[in-house]
Order: C-alpha cells, then sequence, then structure tokens
C-alpha cells in the first residue's frame, strides 16, 4: 500500500470493492434452483481500506454496551499459539488482539477498514521511500504488571521471529530484512546474545526500521501479531505459547492446554491509548473440545449460562444451518460476511502437465454439490477468479464460464483430445467426516466425465503440509488462501511463485512459471496501489489460464452466538468474529 | 494367599512389560514422522532435525524403549527450546505436540474419567444387578420380560447415537439438565454431579444389560441347586435364602465382569468422553494416538493397563476369599 | 462397552423332564425353543435381515437403483440448498421408498440394504473366527492343564490387559499402510479384511476365557474321570464327553458375538476408523441421523430404529437359545 509513503498525510485508499450478493447466482446454474433459497446477504457490500493517522484512544463507546459479565466461549480445538511470533491462523489472530498489541493494527466500523497506529502513534512515516519507518510509541501504553511499554520490547518482539524455533508465524519482515526467505542466516535471533542492528532505538519511545529496499507494506506486516512488543525479561519462551505477557485489556488466568483458557481484565491496560480495543467483559471462559455442532446445538438453545456463549472459531455447522438462517430469532443472533479467504482445488502441475486434463478436471468438478454438501449458498458464492473479490483491485472476470455442476460433456471432449479418455486422478484429502462426504461427491463427479479417481484420506493434522511436498502423489486436492492484507501481493506470490516452492510452501500447484515470477516480482515493486490491483488482477487472470487450480468460492463466515451477546460484529481483515467489542447484556 | 497374590504380581510386571513394549513397536509401526507432526506446518529443515533430535526418534527402538521405561522409574533430563529441564518420578516425559509434561496432563485430566466411571458402574451395577435379581425372583413375569427388554434395548443402541440425542432433548430443548461438563468435585459437588448426570446415564444404559442378563441366569440357577430347595423345606425365610444363599453364587461373575468393566472405564471411556466433550484420559488417548504423541500415547495405554491387571488381580482375590470352591491356581 | 458373555448355566445335562423322557437332548431343546415366542420371532427377524442382506444385489436390480449414486444431488428438486430432502418425511415418495440421505443424497433403502450385507458379513465372520479359535484355546488350555494352561491364562490376561479400542484404531492404519499403495485407495475387501482381523484379534479372548472355565470344570467331572479311566484317548475326551457339553455356551457365545460385533463395528465408524465411505454402514448413517434429526428426523428414525430391531432380535435370539438349552432353568 505505497500512498503511505507520504509522510504525515492521511490518504484514503478507497478500493470500493463490489460484492453483489445476489450477481453470483444468476451465473449459477439454475439445476439445482427451485428449491428454499437462503435469504442473501445485502445486496452490495463495500470495503473501504484505508489509512487514518488520527485515530487515538479511548475507542468510541459501542451503543448500549454495559461493562461486566462473564463469556464463555467454545471452540473445537485450543489455539495452537499465544506467542505472537508464532501466532498465524485468523482465529488465533483473533484472540491475539485481547492480550496482544503491535505496532499497528485495523480499526474497522461497518465495511470501513482502516489502518491505524496501535502502540505506535500513526501507521508509520517514511521519508526515503519506504527504505527506513520510523514509529514513535504512545503515551500511556503499559505492560500487565504495569511498566510501560518501550521501544526497546518492539525491538525484542519483531527479533525473536527470526529464532529458529518460531516457525509457525508469517515471515514478511525477516524477509524483508534480510533480503531473502533464508533469513536465519542473516540473523539468528535474540537468545545468542545478538542485537538486530537493523532496528534502532534512539530513545524508549522510537523505534526507527531500516530496510535495505523499499517496502512500502511494512505497516500492514506490523498489524500481524509478529509485529508485536515482547518484554525481553518475560520471554518464558515454550512456555510463552501458552501464557503470554499480556499488553492488551486482557490477560492469561490460567490455561490447561486442549481443555480452558481464562482470560481476566489486564487493569493496567489504558483504554485512552488505544484506539480500537475495548474491555466490556470482565471475564473470557474459553472451552475446547466440544464438536461444533454439539456447541451450536448448545448456543441455539442458550439455556443458563450458554446465554452469553459463543465460539470464536466454529461456523454454524451444515447440519442446523437451515433452522438457524429460517428461524428470525436465531438468524438476528449470527455474524455472517464474506471473508478474504477464497477456496480452491490445487492441481499438481508437475504430474497432470497437460493443460487440456487440467481444463478437463476444471470442467469435470462437481462445485455445484460439494457447496450444497458444505451448507449450500450460505457457506460461499462460486468464484471465477482465484483472487478473492475483497482484494484491492479485483476486476470481476470469468475466463471460462464453467457452471457451478460442471460441464461433463466439455470435461469429456478434452480428455478424448488429449488421448486419456479415463485419465487417472489422484484425490487427496483430509479424513474428517466432512471430507469423506465431499470426497464421495468429489470422485461422482469426476467418474461422470471418464476420469479414473483415487480416493486418498490423508491425516488431517498433516494434510496442508504433505500436499506442499513436491514429490507428493496426489493430483488434486483443496485448498484455500486470505490476504494477509488486502493486496495481491500478499496472495499470489505464496501461491505460484516457483522460487518458494518446498515442503511447507503454499504453493501446492507446484506451478513455476519464469514469465510469472518476474511479473510478480515487477508488481510487488508497483509504488500506486491502483496500479498494482489491476496488474494484479491481470496477473489473475493469466494465471488461471494455466489451470494449476479450480477456483471453487468465495468464502462466506456465518456464526452463532447467544442471545445475551453484544458487540458482535464480523473482523473483515480475519473473517472471523471480532473479540475486541463484545459485551454482554444485562 | 500371599504366595498367590505375589506370584500374580510378578506375572503382572511382565503383562505390563509386554504390552508397553509392544506398544512402543506399533506406534513406529504407524506411518508417519512424529518429528513432523510435532514440527507443524511450517516446518524448516533445522527445526525439524532439531525436534527429531530433541524427541531423540532417531535412535534405536530398543534404546529408547529403554530409555523411556527407565525413566518413568528414575527421571529423566530435556533440553526444551535450549533449556534444560528435569522431570522426576514418574517421568513420562514430555507431549511431543505442545512439550506439556505427560505425568501433569493425566494427573489433571484423571479425576475427570474417575469421576465418569465411578457414577456410571455405580449405575450400572445397582440397577443391573437388582434388576436382574427381581427378575430372577419373579421369572416369567411382566416384570421380568419388560425388565430385560428395556436392558436389551440398551446394549442394542449405541453411545454416540443415544448420547447427542438425549443431549439434545433433554438439555437443549426441554432444559431439564445441564450441559454434560466435568465440573471438580471439590469445586462445586452439586454442579458435579448435575454435570455427569447425562454422562452416567448413557453410559449405564449401554451397559446395564450385561449385569442384568448375568445376575438373572446365575440366580435362577442358584435358586434351583439343592442346597436352596433344601433350606426352603426347611422353613427358611425367602430373604435368607435369596440373598445368604444365592448372593455368593451370583456375585462369583459378576466380579469378573465388574472388575474388567470398571477397569476400562478408569482407562478412559473414549466415546462417552468424545461424545459430552469430558476432558479426560479417554479423549485424551485418542488425541494422542491422532498426533502421533509417543509419550502420551505410552502413559495413557500404560495407566489403563495398570488398571486392568490391578482390577484382575483384586477379582481374582475376592472369587477366592467368596467363593472356596475355587482353587488357586 | 467390552464383549461380555454370560457364564453359561451349563450343568448336568442328564436332567430331564418327564416330557422329554425318550427325546434326544437336540429334540428337547429345539421343543423349548419352538415354544418361546419372543425367540422364535427374534428368529425369524434374524431370518430376514440374513436373506434381505443377501440377497442385496437381487433387491437393487428389482428396485432400480444402487447406494452408491448421489441421486440427490443429481437431480434437482430432490435435495434443498442446504441439502436437506425437499419432500415430506425424508424424501420418501414411490421413487425413494425410505427417502434420501441429507448431504450427499443417496437412496436410505439400498444403504440400509448394503449397509445390512456389511454389518452381518463382519459380525457373522468375526463371530465364527472367534469362537472358533476361542473354544480351540479353551479346550487345549483347560483340559491340558498345568504349564499349557498357566501359559494360557497368561496370555488371555496379556489381551486383556491392551486397550482394545485405541489399537484397533492403530492398527488398522498400519494394516491400511502396508497393503495399500501411494497411489492406491484401500479397496473395499481389504477394508472388510482388516475390521474383521481386528475385531478378531481382540474377540477371541472372550469365548477362549469361558470355555477354558467351563473345561476346567468338566475335566473334574466323574464322567470325564470315568472316560479316562476306561483308557479313552484325549481326542476322544474331547469329543465325546467335552464337546457335547460346551455346545451350549458356545453357541451362546456365538450369537452374542453377533450384536457385539455390529455395535463396536458402528463405534468405529464414528471414529471414523474402519468401514469408511462409500462402504455402506448402518453405523454411519446411525451417527448422521443422530445429527441432522432435527431437520430431517426420518433420516434418524429409520436407520436407528431398523438397527435397533436387528441387534435386539439377535440378542433375544441369543437368549432364548441360551434359555433352550439349559436345562435347569425354572421355565
Amino acid at each position: 500500500m505505497t500512498g503511505l509513503t507520504r509522510p504525515r498525510v492521511a490518504l484514503l485508499l478507497s478500493a470500493a470493492l463490489l460484492l453483489t450478493a445476489c450477481g453470483d447466482d444468476k451465473k449459477d446454474d439454475s439445476a439445482a434452483a427451485g428449491s428454499t433459497k437462503a435469504p442473501s446477504e445485502a445486496g452490495q457490500i463495500v470495503y473501504h481500506y484505508g489509512t487514518d493517522d488520527t485515530a487515538q484512544g479511548p475507542a468510541a463507546p459501542i451503543p448500549g454496551a454495559v461493562t461486566g459479565g462473564t463469556v464463555r466461549v467454545y471452540n473445537v480445538v485450543d489455539f495452537g499459539h499465544l506467542d505472537p511470533a508464532r501466532i498465524y491462523s485468523n482465529y488465533e489472530q483473533a484472540v491475539a488482539l485481547l492480550m496482544t498489541r503491535t505496532l499497528t493494527t485495523y480499526k474497522q466500523s461497518g465495511s470501513d477498514v482502516n489502518l491505524v497506529g496501535d502502540l505506535a502513534t500513526n501507521t508509520g512515516v517514511t521519508s526515503d521511500g519506504g527504505k527506513t519507518w520510523t514509529y514513535t510509541l504512545r503515551n500511556g501504553v503499559t505492560w500487565e504488571d504495569g511498566s510501560p511499554i518501550t521501544s526497546a520490547d518492539v525491538k525484542y518482539g519483531i527479533e525473536r521471529t527470526f529464532d529458529k524455533t518460531y516457525v509457525e508465524g508469517p515471515t514478511y519482515l525477516q524477509s524483508w530484512f534480510a533480503n531473502s526467505q533464508d533469513f536465519r542466516k542473516y540473523y539468528p535471533g535474540p537468545y545468542g546474545g545478538k542485537s538486530l542492528d537493523a532496528i534502532r532505538t534512539p530513545d524508549a519511545r522510537t523505534v526507527v526500521l531500516k530496510f535495505s529496499k523499499p517496502q512500502p507494506d511494512v505497516p500492514f506486516a506490523l498489524a500481524m501479531p509478529a509485529g508485536a512488543a515482547v518484554k525481553a525479561s518475560k520471554d518464558t519462551r515454550a512456555k510463552y505459547d501458552v501464557d503470554p505477557f499480556s499488553s492488551g485489556p486482557y490477560k492469561v488466568e490460567s490455561h490447561k492446554v486442549d481443555k480452558s483458557l481464562t482470560l481476566v481484565r489486564n487493569t493496567n491496560w489504558k483504554p485512552e491509548s488505544d484506539p480500537i480495543r475495548h474491555a466490556y467483559v470482565d471475564r473470557w471462559e474459553f472451552a475446547f473440545g466440544e464438536l461444533p455442532l454439539a456447541t451450536n446445538q448448545r448456543l441455539i438453545a442458550a439455556n443458563g449460562d450458554d446465554q452469553a456463549g459463543m465460539t470464536s472459531l466454529d461456523q454454524v455447522s451444515p447440519e442446523v444451518l437451515q433452522q438457524v438462517v429460517s428461524t428470525p430469532d436465531l438468524l438476528s443472533r449470527t455474524i455472517s460476511g464474506y471473508t478474504p479467504f477464497s477456496t480452491y482445488y490445487a492441481i499438481n502441475t508437475k504430474r497432470i502437465t497437460d493443460l487440456r486434463v487440467r481444463k478437463a478436471l476444471m470442467y469435470a468438478f462437481p462445485r455445484q454439490q460439494v457447496r450444497q454438501i458444505l451448507g449450500g449458498p450460505d457457506t460461499g458464492d462460486f468464484a471465477t477468479t482465484i483472487g478473492s473479490p475483497t482484494l484491492v483491485g479485483h476486476e470481476t472476470s470469468d475466463l471460462f464460464q464453467v457452471p457451478p455442476a460442471g460441464d461433463v460433456e466439455k470435461a469429456k471432449a478434452l480428455l478424448a483430445e488429449a488421448g486419456v479418455p479415463n485419465q487417472k486422478v489422484v484425490y487427496a484429502y483430509g479424513n474428517l467426516p466432512r471430507g469423506e462426504q465431499v470426497a464421495v461427491a468429489v470422485v461422482a463427479g469426476l467418474e461422470r466425465a471418464g476420469f479414473t479417481v483415487v480416493k486418498k484420506p490423508v491425516n488431517a493434522k498433516t494434510f496442508s503440509e504433505d500436499v506442499s511436498d513436491p514429490d507428493n502423489s496426489y493430483d488434486l486436492y483443496g485448498g484455500g488462501w486470505g490476504a494477509d492484507w488486502p493486496t495481491g501481493a500478499t496472495v499470489y506470490p505464496p501461491l505460484f511463485d516457483g522460487r518458494k516452492i518446498g515442503r511447507g510452501s503454499f504453493n501446492t500447484s507446484f506451478l513455476n512459471d519464469p514469465a510469472i515470477n518476474k511479473e510478480m516480482d515487477q508488481i510487488s515493486r508497483i509504488q500506486d496501489p491502483a496500479e498494482a490491483g489491476k496488474r494484479w488482477a491481470a496477473l489473475d487472470r493469466k494465471i488461471l489460464a494455466m489451470v494449476p487450480v479450480i477456483p471453487d468460492l468465495y468464502d462466506k463466515n456465518r456464526q452463532l452466538y447467544g442471545p445475551k451477546i453484544g458487540g458482535a460484529v464480523q473482523d473483515n481483515v480475519l473473517g472471523i468474529i471480532s473479540l475486541t467489542g463484545i459485551f454482554v447484556k444485562q | 494367599m500371599l504366595r498367590f497374590v505375589i506370584r500374580r504380581l510378578l506375572g503382572a510386571v511382565v503383562i505390563l512389560a509386554v504390552v508397553s513394549f509392544a506398544t512402543f513397536l506399533l506406534f513406529f509401526a504407524i506411518p508417519g514422522d512424529p518429528a513432523r507432526l510435532a514440527c507443524g506446518k511450517a516446518c524448516t529443515p533445522e527445526r525439524l532435525a532439531d525436534i527429531r533430535a530433541s524427541l531423540g526418534i532417531d535412535r534405536p527402538i530398543l534404546e529408547q524403549y529403554w530409555d523411556f521405561m527407565k525413566g518413568i522409574f528414575f527421571g529423566r533430563d530435556f533440553t526444551q527450546a535450549g533449556e534444560k529441564v528435569h522431570c522426576g518420578f514418574p517421568c513420562f516425559g514430555y507431549s511431543f505436540t505442545n512439550q506439556q509434561p505427560v505425568w501433569q496432563t493425566l494427573v489433571d485430566r484423571f479425576p475427570a474419567t474417575l469421576s465418569l466411571a465411578l457414577g456410571a458402574s455405580v449405575l450400572f451395577l445397582v440397577v443391573g444387578v437388582g434388576l436382574g435379581a427381581v427378575s430372577a425372583l419373579r421369572v416369567g413375569s411382566l416384570f421380568d420380560r419388560v425388565g430385560i427388554a428395556f436392558s436389551l434395548v440398551g446394549a442394542s443402541v449405541q453411545i454416540f447415537f443415544i448420547g447427542p440425542l438425549l443431549n439434545n432433548v433433554f438439555v437443549n430443548q426441554l432444559g431439564w439438565l445441564p450441559q454434560p461438563r466435568y465440573v471438580p468435585l471439590t469445586d462445586d459437588p452439586f454442579a458435579w454431579f448435575r454435570g455427569l448426570i447425562l454422562p452416567w446415564i448413557v453410559l449405564a444404559f449401554v451397559s446395564i444389560a450385561v449385569y442384568a442378563r448375568l445376575t438373572r441366569a446365575s440366580m435362577i440357577e442358584a435358586l434351583s441347586e439343592d442346597f436352596v430347595r433344601a433350606g426352603r423345606a426347611r422353613g427358611l425365610p425367602a430373604r435368607t435364602l435369596h440373598l445368604k444363599h444365592t448372593g455368593r453364587a451370583t456375585m462369583t461373575p459378576v466380579m469378573t465382569v465388574f472388575g474388567l468393566d470398571v477397569a476400562t472405564l478408569l482407562g478412559g471411556a473414549i466415546i462417552t468422553e468424545t461424545v459430552f466433550n469430558i476432558q479426560g484420559i479417554g479423549k485424551l488417548a485418542l488425541i494422542s494416538l491422532d498426533n502421533k504423541d509417543l509419550p502420551m500415547i505410552m502413559a495413557t495405554v500404560l495407566v489403563a493397563a495398570i488398571f486392568i491387571v490391578v482390577c484382575n488381580l483384586l477379582v481374582d482375590i475376592a472369587y477366592a476369599l467368596v467363593d472356596p470352591r475355587v482353587r488357586i491356581t | 462397552m467390552t464383549t461380555v458373555l454370560l457364564e453359561p448355566v451349563g450343568g448336568d445335562p442328564t436332567r430331564l423332564g418327564s416330557a422329554d423322557l425318550g427325546r434326544s437332548p437336540r429334540q428337547i431343546a429345539w421343543r423349548r425353543f419352538r415354544r418361546d415366542r419372543v425367540g422364535v420371532w427374534s428368529g425369524i427377524v434374524v431370518l430376514f435381515f440374513i436373506v434381505v442382506a443377501a440377497a442385496a444385489p437381487l433387491i437393487a436390480q428389482l428396485y432400480g437403483k444402487d447406494p452408491k449414486t448421489t441421486y440427490g444431488l443429481n437431480q434437482p428438486g430432490l435435495l434443498n440448498d442446504y441439502s436437506f430432502p425437499i419432500g415430506a418425511r425424508g424424501g420418501m415418495s414411490s421413487e425413494y421408498w425410505l427417502g434420501l440421505e441429507p448431504g450427499l443424497g443417496r437412496d436410505v433403502f439400498m444403504q440400509l440394504v448394503y449397509g445390512a450385507r456389511t454389518s452381518l458379513l463382519i459380525a457373522f465372520a468375526v463371530a465364527l473366527i472367534t469362537s472358533v479359535v476361542g473354544v480351540l484355546f479353551g479346550i487345549v488350555t483347560g483340559y491340558l492343564g498345568g504349564r499349557v494352561d498357566a501359559v494360557g491364562a497368561w496370555i488371555i490376561d496379556v489381551m486383556l490387559a491392551f486397550p482394545g479400542l485405541l489399537l484397533l484404531i492403530a492398527l488398522s492404519v498400519v494394516i491400511e499402510d502396508v497393503f495399500v499403495g501411494e497411489e492406491e485407495d484401500a479397496s473395499t475387501p481389504l477394508r472388510f479384511f482388516t475390521v474383521i482381523l481386528l475385531f478378531s484379534i481382540f474377540g477371541w479372548v472372550f469365548q477362549a476365557r469361558l470355555i477354558r472355565g467351563q473345561v476346567l470344570s468338566l475335566r473334574e467331572r466323574e464322567f470325564v474321570d470315568a472316560a479316562r479311566m476306561s483308557g479313552a484317548g484325549t481326542w476322544r475326551i474331547v469329543r465325546r464327553e467335552l464337546l457335547p457339553n460346551l455346545w451350549s455356551p458356545i453357541l451362546v457365545t456365538f450369537s452374542m458375538a453377533v450384536p457385539a460385533t455390529i455395535t463396536g463395528e458402528a463405534a468405529l465408524s464414528f471414529l471414523g476408523v474402519g468401514i469408511v465411505e462409500p462402504i455402506p454402514d448402518w453405523g454411519r448413517m446411525v451417527n448422521h441421523g443422530a445429527q441432522v434429526y432435527l431437520a430431517d428426523p426420518t433420516y434418524m428414525l429409520i436407520p436407528g430404529g431398523a438397527l435397533l430391531v436387528m441387534v435386539l432380535a439377535f440378542n433375544l435370539l441369543g437368549d432364548a437359545v441360551r434359555d433352550a438349552l439349559d436345562s435347569k432353568g425354572l421355565r
């Protein structure tokens, strides 16, 4: 987002994104129409992304909010990580907002999403086109023990992300400092006593980050937990992942891994220093392990304490979706919206090398049936591009005009043309019950076009890693991606840069086209976000033409909460329910 | 008697050794690299090597096994995130997945399993035996038939079917019972009780049949034994006959079954815990199997095996005490 | 719950009632069974299920559908947006006699018929194997006694000490890994083989324990002593004196093993192991039914009810068989 290079001028980037919830339906194959249609979202959803350097604490009070109460949160699994250097999943980022403050953050109000300073007074100042970024810390930012958060803490927090133990978080900052993906060679982290000279702290309230190349997206990268401050004397390393030292409105009272997590007020957090957070709730009690369907059923019933119950992870299960959407009382207790995520099915381009076969897969894939199993139109709109419409500069296009239920005849024709009418396809999926159901539909759909399909269940825990192995023996597998911040720079390079291929990478289609790689480098250097957006959109079409993935859905979120929960809104950056404004109705 | 107990204890030790070694071997036979699983999604080659070294799984299996078993009694030293930690007796190591101390995790979760086991076993023993006894005394009556049919229905349904169903009806829709969950007895006995009622009932319901039928059959047989008929002829009151003379013969087979059932429950009722989200050892075992968390798997398996062995031994001792006809071999 | 079998009430088989004079034990038992109405009806129900399961392909042909096709997903107008059947009562119609499966839209009737096949095939195979192995083990260790028996008892203890469910899950993963290629899918026969093998590995112990106990007590009886003293060989004694007294417990445990295996196998599929999609399986159906019953109660009631009836019938049949073979019970 290079508009920020102008010092101290708040530039409002209005990227008006028109998402007409009904528009896509017209393109839907009317094959399954004539059924009960889900009430659609409001006609148009417009996200405005911008920067606001005038944001000040305290955050504007939410109408009707009262202080007090205990919220019970039921999530199917515990947070894998609470250590800011190790957080990447959206639900972990959401809870991190309660305990961890970063240099910058997002202030959201309705469909307005503005980057603002969190620990810092603004989103950062640069005078040399993005090579040096200077941040000044706000007054009154304190740790849970009352001590002030200093620039040394910010520096230590970023240094920590280099350590070889903390590999789970994003790697933007690290690779920008080091100018390479192999950043641990450049700096091994603070545990050996070394310091990262590229971060300077001239005084306790000033942090200066120096990069060798212009890095216009630094303010965005600092909004991720990896840009959080960590107090060196409170760094408990492995234990920090379970019980981090808090800089936010709440702190950990107890955390029994995989069982429960209790957060209580951090009385040393000062609302005046915080532009986005509220602390209405007295106490958060997280309980883990309950199956999502059971959680949804309990929230539907909302007996006793569950009146102030919610989930910060589980979606409304397909089994109860119909009931929830068609019961007005329940529907009013849900948050929903488009997320930054889009889903796709990656084709292993190393194994399926014939473009015609890949196209045949795309035409044969039964997206309609799969979506129906997962809950129908409420779960997402059929995608015609790889990137989600929430990206800046997104252009609606439909390169192939594939009907949602597929086009069996075209697929057959393509296979015949390629000379492999019964092409074998190994479809890999995570071995959860839902995955099994989807697999049945996928197999049925592909077989109709003549493919010989082998279903390969894979341990759900290692699935995303296994399919990232360039030597994997699968041909087709699901995936999804959400931009870390809404530019193509956080979508296309991770997914399609051939130089990133390897275990653990997200380029699971193994596309490695030198021309595409070069173009991605070029676009990443463009200063003007609107122009970059246009180029990314064009690149999207170019990549899609090679069919390394089959676009599936633009993801929608729907989560249920109890009748006494107020202030529930969707965090549009994370695509999940936001916890910072929750209050308990009395 | 003492010789008998000692011999059985020695046998138990051997059994535990066999079970633990077999589990160890099985673990390494399961496909999947525990280091990779522990390393997670964004694994780098160095981190993988680090983890592999710290987990010690690149060493020969026998050596690992020996270290693990020795460590249980004598404690072990581990390196975690660059720091040295010592874990004392009983040391089952640290979880591969989240580096939590295994023994503490087990101790923390055991009360939930214990509570579940206790309540359910009392319920199915009392109801099952009671049902069977009354049915035996009124053979062929309506009570007999209905009672046995009821218990058979229980044996014919599955926990994963009836559990969520009853939960939805009685908890969610009618609101008669609170959400099933484990509250420590020491925290709030009332909530402890109410939170476990539904899991107890479901777990007991599927088990009653065995005890009912066993009791009924044994009592029927005992009631027709010669010595009972003789007693009746001599004019002994019915109650004495029923309890004193038939009780002994009935209890032995019931005890055998009960011992094994309780032992299994103490090792963790996997399905019940999963259905009702009771964070006990059973759920832990399942999760650790999924995660290929070797120390946790070993610990849960060993604990379950110990319970079974101990319970079997206790049952055998009780057997010998109660029934003089049993020869202690 | 573990497969627990009753201690049979065997006993002196020579006691006879007056009406039974002149009849062989087998005839006596059959007469007694025939008089037990519940038993007879259970037997008929069981037979019905067996016939249906065996004739599944024929039924499919007559009905004109198969259990694998996702009819609801393929044709519009059958499932709504949330993939629940549009028609009343779970989508029951003249086309789809018992309605459609929510989610995948397969035919419920076909799923039931083929699911019965799956369950019964596995259950009978397991019951057979465990009975044969268990009986052999029990007879050998029980009769030979001494050190052989000590070893046998110890083996039983070891097997019982293993946490069955966990090992079932772990072993099924191992077996599939061994037999399934990288680019292959575990074939249906392999899955059946795995499940049957695993249930048998853990199931034979209960039969063995029981039979061993019976043999141990029978061994001391007068008629066995007499046979031994009169010079009869071991095998002859086993065949002539022991086996006839063992049929009762053998039959009973066999008939109990069947419903126990059906329930156990259903529990496995709940945990995602064993018989997985797309092989029709009642356990999975019932589990799915319990999840969707609010929106589609028919889909829960029908498979749930059918499973209940089938297992109940087997249990009642087993009871009736035992009652018929028992000569001492008060009738």
